[in-house]
């Protein structure tokens, strides 16, 4: 006897075929399908990847990179700046491919606002010292006593969704200041010495977009961005710029992964009591979390 | 700004077709994404996540995807690999939130039914539909994937079997328990609508 589907047997109840038939038939869902794939490709680049993926993996980082790219440069009028957007974003696309993934962290591609130190585009921004603004005592460079960890913001509820599902809801004000005050802020730390290379990124050029919400999480990506580039070099620098992020974009996209970036600098500066206090908070915050496995690897002895 | 970004997404979908091309018969997440999403949000809302976390599961669904490395294939269809990940996503989500499945609303369900229906079509239709998804709620999650996939999805048992993971003779199994265990809350949904409904 062949096995075929309810609503395709005649025996079935009359009702009850009609009601799977009309359920088959039901259009999808309401789903907001360009808005969700926007967000998933600013996401997409911070994601890190499991470790036996390849080629479809390295094509998807590429095609991430590139989306943002071009997402950001359709706000854009300037041509000119265009060009030397595009001209970063193949550098450092092709850093990306030649760069060996790290053991346990996969492929990482940075958003295309990011240049690294190998990139031949970037121009190294010295920190001038008195460039930088007063901050708080939480975000002072080096390993700083554990009490000085900076906590999640109250804004984050325990149970809420994710805090990144509330892209483009930033109020303009919002929107503005956050052009302005994010280029300062990469600035304004206070250097350990070394001279970092960062580029500049769209946020510190760009003019505010007519989109809030592209904008907005153009402008988030970019920090992001910043953040990562420092963890590497500067992880006191990177926790600083973090928690400046989670006070910018308090209701943004990228609260999990901004988070996750803190937690990894706090690892680096063996700030273990307060990385243990945060990663927890975490784990419990984001279990399904991507990154849920390497701040788990961060709590072990 | 919209259009324009999912133009872009689109440019670039192309672009990179070729890159796949090149290698193995793999999909990546974001093409997985662009021709699945639809059906993955559907798939989730049948399963009995709440429609306002919708948009985050569809996201845990192809963030998962991709770190998978993307589809590659095989036995499995790309809609039925992307249900075992659904399937896992919504149990965690159930399992961590702890709030009712069932609560798909009255304007959900009006959506869902057919645009060129008329209004009373839609009143029925919305009925319907409402006693598929609560007798589908009556199910265990797996034996709801595999009923969901098989009798609405018009998926093969093989490819629900290479999709889950999952024997095919389970596949079988988990349809026929389904079948009877939809048919009998299907069958009091219509004997007692008023008391069922919400």
């Amino acid at each position: 006897m062949t096995l075929r589907p309810l609503r395709e047997d005649p025996t079935t109840n009359e009702l009850l075929r009609r009601d799977l038939e009309e359920a088959a038939r039901a259009p999808h869902a309401p789903f907001d399908l360009d808005r969700a794939m926007e967000r998933f490709a600013a996401t997409l680049p911070l994601v890190p990847l499991a470790a036996d993926t390849s080629v479809g993996t390295a094509a998807g980082a590429v095609k991430s990179l590139l989306t943002k790219a071009v997402s950001i440069l359709r706000g854009w009028k300037g041509a000119v700046v265009g060009l030397l957007f595009v001209g970063s974003g193949v550098c450092l696309a092709v850093n990306i491919l030649q760069r060996a993934p790290a053991p346990g962290v996969g492929q990482e591609p940075g958003p295309p606002s990011q240049a690294r130190p190998a990139s031949p585009s970037a121009a190294p921004v010295p920190v001038p010292e008195s460039a930088a603004p007063s901050l708080p005592p939480a975000v002072a460079p080096g390993p700083a006593p554990e009490s000085a960890a900076p906590s999640l913001p109250p804004a984050a509820p325990k149970e809420a969704p994710r805090p990144h599902r509330r892209i483009g809801q930033a109020p303009a004000a919002r929107s503005q200041r956050s052009v302005e005050d994010t280029a300062p802020s990469a600035a304004a730390l206070p250097s350990s010495g070394k001279e970092v290379r960062v580029a500049e990124t769209p946020v510190q050029r760009e003019p505010p977009r007519s989109s809030q919400s592209a904008g907005t999480l153009a402008q988030e990506v970019a920090q992001l961005a910043q953040v990562k580039a420092l963890l590497e070099v500067d992880p006191a620098r990177a926790l600083a710029l973090a928690q400046r992020g989670h006070e910018l974009f308090a209701e943004g996209a990228l609260y999990e992964e901004r988070e996750a970036m803190a937690l990894l600098a706090l690892g680096r500066l063996g700030r273990t009591e307060a990385l243990r206090v945060r990663a927890e908070r975490f784990l419990v915050r984001y279990p399904t979390s991507a990154f849920h496995e390497r701040i788990r690897g961060l709590l072990k002895p | 700004m919209k259009d324009s970004a999912a133009a872009a997404i689109q440019e670039i979908d192309e672009a990179c077709s070729a890159v796949h091309a090149m290698g193995e018969d793999r999909l990546d997440a974001g093409t997985l994404f662009r021709a699945h999403g639809h059906f993955v949000a559907s798939f989730l809302v049948k399963l009995g996540v709440d429609p306002s976390e919708l948009e985050d599961a569809v996201q845990d669904v192809f963030v998962v995807a991709h770190q998978r490395g993307g589809f590659v294939a095989g036995a499995a269809r790309p809609t039925t690999w992307l249900a075992e990940i659904a399937c896992r996503v919504a149990s965690t989500r159930r399992r961590t939130r702890r709030r009712r499945p069932e609560a798909v609303g009255d304007q959900e369900l009006a959506l869902a039914a057919s645009p060129q229906s008329l209004p009373s079509d839609v009143a029925e239709a919305s009925q319907g539909l409402r006693r598929v998804q609560q007798a589908l709620m009556t199910l265990e999650l797996g034996y709801r994937a595999v009923f969901i996939l098989y009798e609405l999805e018009g998926e093969s048992c093989e490819t629900i079997a290479a999709g889950l993971g999952i024997p095919v003779g389970t596949v079988y199994s988990r349809l026929h328990k389904a079948r009877k265990q939809f048919s009998e809350a299907h069958a009091r949904l219509v004997a007692a609508p008023a008391r069922s409904a919400r």
